[in-house]
């Protein structure tokens, strides 16, 4: 084939042109750590991988509610284990009342001085709050459920339920309700106040130990649920973060450089590179003219 | 006895002198015009002069034609048609291909993605805001957080809708200046017709002009896809996917919406734009789309809750598509509009602080497939990356397709320089050969004085 200078030189600038530009294109892969950049360099991997980052940012916040979640329950339990111990207390009292036959006046003061002092301490219980949230009211959580001092211990929360979005559709309610557990245990402590007060220790037997009984039943109930529920956002979460790992890796093999190979390839561009300026600079140095005389 | 004449030996020398010359004059050319672009090597063609016949009556020479030297015949260019008209097809789908990786390329720059910067980012972290709520519905600073997500989403969307905005603007312009170009080139060409057809109707080779003409219509097929066809009468027709655009030495202006309604327009530069401004438009039709669902979709669901202070009703999302699309400004001032709760069932009464469920509700959107409209079948986010994802599988396949003819490119071009540039080692050649047969032409000069000074000498 007749090759001409024209050619010859065309050819030169085009090769060094691509060996530059390969040598480029590995050392923006190895600067950034990212082997796409754009989308165009791989539409496939770019696809996925925006898919994947979608996923881990809904798992980062799935994360997220369900340790929001975990505080609110450990600390409703918490405050329910201090009623427990409350109740406990009540129980106490009504069996030394029971077991007291005739009491001094004294004593009978003394008891029910003890039992206001439970009642006050369960209603500050059940006012309970997390960062200025009522957790017993339902969702009326700028509102004290139970009023200090109120005999009737009327409930001022609702039904409504605090929840946590802890996965795709898993939607948990959090709170307990206000009105079911402590209803029982504020008519429990006042009708166990009234028999101590009016005297009448057959019924703090027959009847007011059975209430607190089941008063604090009802608080164990509660705790039992949250217990539940700790349970069921812990392995929630354990999935997640296992299945963030799994997509973080993924994001990692769609998206960053493999430094090894990409080195190597750097090595070996470089090379190219220089070997094409290299014979660049020596070529078209000599003509039939130089040996012309 | 018919002889040729005594002083025809002078002649055949002097014409060998001449056309050595010639010869040497046309390397000359070619060696000056080494580096010319569309420059074809040009070759002086050499033909015996006419020979005299000679009589055979008593002759001692017998019967023959007598060769009377040597003419210039032609000087031609070296030039392949067929090449020319291969590598113009090519140069029309690289300049095509080219002119739709560097402007997509442009707009993935916009677009930004994959990364944090991008919009799929803030698509995400705008309904997890609503879900944020959750935690903690009383409080104003989520609400604010929730507020903030929307403004970041809108703002990018806003941006870059306008972005792409002047992108179209800075391709449509690009396209005006092309387009008159095209037809600047095609006024050229036919000029060019005009000059060949009068030289070559003189029987002459006008070989200036046909390079000139070869190299307008290569600069005109990376601007668009042509067809030209070589007439009897020396010019060229040439025409744009059947568009006439050059018919002897006239031009007829061509209007891109003609070529763009005729389906016309095919490649070259100026068709890859084209191409391109479509893709970009339909990308920003498809945001406009993102928009107006997203709009329709949380403002509806957003209405039909109630705020801490329990207005109710209220969009959340303002505007008319992705350029204009902003948060309501009544509760970016009022955070407590925002409506997180449920509408509270007896009338007149706030809905409890702690309900979430409308925040939920909005919230789960994320991952709701519309029903209605250009996202039906699809959720918010899979609409986006699959545009995101189109626009970038069109700029890669721009790109290895010109990478593809791009070798096609350079193996013609190879093939065309092979026939017609100028080697400068050839040219050496020649000129040493023309040197040789112009000492020689010299030598036979002074032989025959010679030769005659002897026969003179004899008479004296």
């Amino acid at each position: 084939m007749r090759i001409t200078e024209s050619s010859m030189i065309d050819h030169m600038r085009g090769n060094v042109q691509q060996s530059q530009d390969n040598y480029n294109t590995t050392l923006n892969q190895l600067s950034t750590g990212k082997k796409i950049n754009q989308v165009s360099d791989d539409p496939v991997a770019a696809s996925k991988s925006l898919a994947v980052r979608s996923m881990i940012a809904d798992m980062d916040h799935y994360q997220r509610n369900a340790q929001a979640g975990k505080l609110f329950l450990q600390y409703s339990d918490g405050q329910l284990s201090s009623v427990t111990s409350l109740i406990d207390q009540a129980r106490q009292v009504a069996v030394a009342a029971a077991n007291g036959g005739t009491l001094e006046d004294s004593s009978s003061a003394t008891y029910i001085g003890q039992i206001d002092s439970i009642i006050q301490q369960v209603t500050q219980l059940a006012n309970s709050d997390m960062d200025g949230r009522r957790i017993f009211a339902g969702t009326q959580t700028k509102t004290e459920p139970f009023t200090q001092d109120d005999p009737i211990h009327a409930y001022h929360g609702d039904d409504g339920a605090l929840t946590s979005t802890v996965a795709p559709g898993v939607n948990i309610r959090l709170n307990e309700s206000g009105q079911t557990i402590f209803a029982p245990i504020f008519s429990a402590l006042e009708s166990l106040k009234a028999d101590i007060r009016n005297g009448d220790y057959n019924s703090i037997s027959t009847n007011d130990i059975g209430a607190v009984d089941a008063g604090l039943q009802g608080v164990l109930n509660a705790r039992a649920q949250i217990g539940t529920k700790l349970n069921q956002i812990s392995d929630t979460s354990d999935r997640i973060q296992s299945s963030q790992v799994h997509l973080q890796d993924q994001l990692s093999s769609l998206e960053d450089t493999d430094l090894a190979t990409t080195y190597t390839q750097l090595q070996l561009s470089q090379n190219v590179y220089q070997a094409s300026l290299a014979s660049t600079a020596k070529a078209l140095q000599h003509s039939l003219i130089d040996y012309l005389h | 006895m018919s002889s040729i004449g005594t002083f025809t030996g002078y002649n055949i020398g002097k014409s060998a002198l001449v056309t050595s010359s010639n010869a040497e004059d046309v390397v000359g050319n070619n060696v000056a015009n080494a580096n010319t672009d569309g420059y074809s090597v040009e070759n002086l063609e050499i033909g015996e002069a006419p020979p005299v016949e000679l009589n055979s009556n008593g002759g001692t020479w017998g019967t023959g034609q007598f060769g009377t030297g040597v003419h210039s015949a032609a000087i031609t260019r070296a030039r392949d048609q067929f090449l020319d008209g291969s590598l113009r097809d090519a140069y029309s789908r690289k300049g095509a291909q080219d002119a739709i990786g560097k402007q997509l390329g442009t707009v993935e720059a916009v677009v930004n993605e994959p990364g944090d910067a991008g919009i799929n980012n803030a698509l995400n972290k705008f309904f997890d805001a609503f879900n944020d709520v959750e935690n903690n519905p009383e409080d104003v600073g989520v609400r604010t957080a929730v507020i903030g997500a929307g403004q970041e989403l809108t703002h990018k969307l806003r941006v870059t809708q306008s972005a792409l905005d002047s992108s179209g603007q800075q391709i449509a312009d690009q396209v005006n200046v092309d387009v008159s170009e095209v037809n600047g080139i095609a006024k050229q060409i036919a000029d060019l017709n005009a000059q060949i057809r009068k030289v070559s109707s003189a029987h002459q080779q006008p070989n200036m002009l046909l390079d000139q003409r070869d190299l307008a219509l290569d600069k005109l097929a990376k601007m668009v896809n042509i067809r030209a066809t070589a007439q009897r009468d020396g010019t060229v027709s040439v025409n744009i996917g059947g568009t006439e655009l050059v018919a002897g030495d006239r031009a007829q202006s061509v209007k891109l919406e003609d070529l763009v309604s005729r389906g016309h327009l095919k490649g070259g530069t100026l068709g890859g734009d084209v191409q391109a401004l479509a893709s970009l438009t339909d990308l920003q039709n498809r945001l406009d789309n993102l928009s107006n669902t997203m709009m329709g979709e949380v403002n509806a669901v957003h209405a039909s809750g109630a705020g801490l202070d329990g207005s109710t009703g209220l969009p959340f999302l303002t505007g008319s598509g992705a350029r204009d699309i902003d948060v309501n400004e009544n509760i970016v001032k009022h955070p407590e509009k925002l409506a997180a709760a449920a509408i509270p069932e007896t009338a007149g009464v706030l809905p409890a602080p702690g309900d979430a469920s409308n925040a939920v509700r909005i919230f789960n959107l994320k991952d709701k497939t519309i029903e209605l409209g250009p996202l039906t079948g699809q959720t918010m986010a899979h609409f986006y990356n699959q545009t995101v994802t189109d626009i970038g599988t069109q700029a890669a396949g721009a790109k290895s397709t010109s990478d593809l003819v791009s070798a096609t490119v350079t193996q013609l071009e190879t093939q065309r320089s092979a026939t017609s540039s100028v080697n400068i080692d050839e040219e050496a050649t020649k000129l040493i050969q023309y040197q040789r047969s112009y000492q020689a032409a010299a030598k036979v000069i002074s032989t025959n004085d010679e030769m005659l000074n002897s026969l003179l000498g004899m008479v004296r």
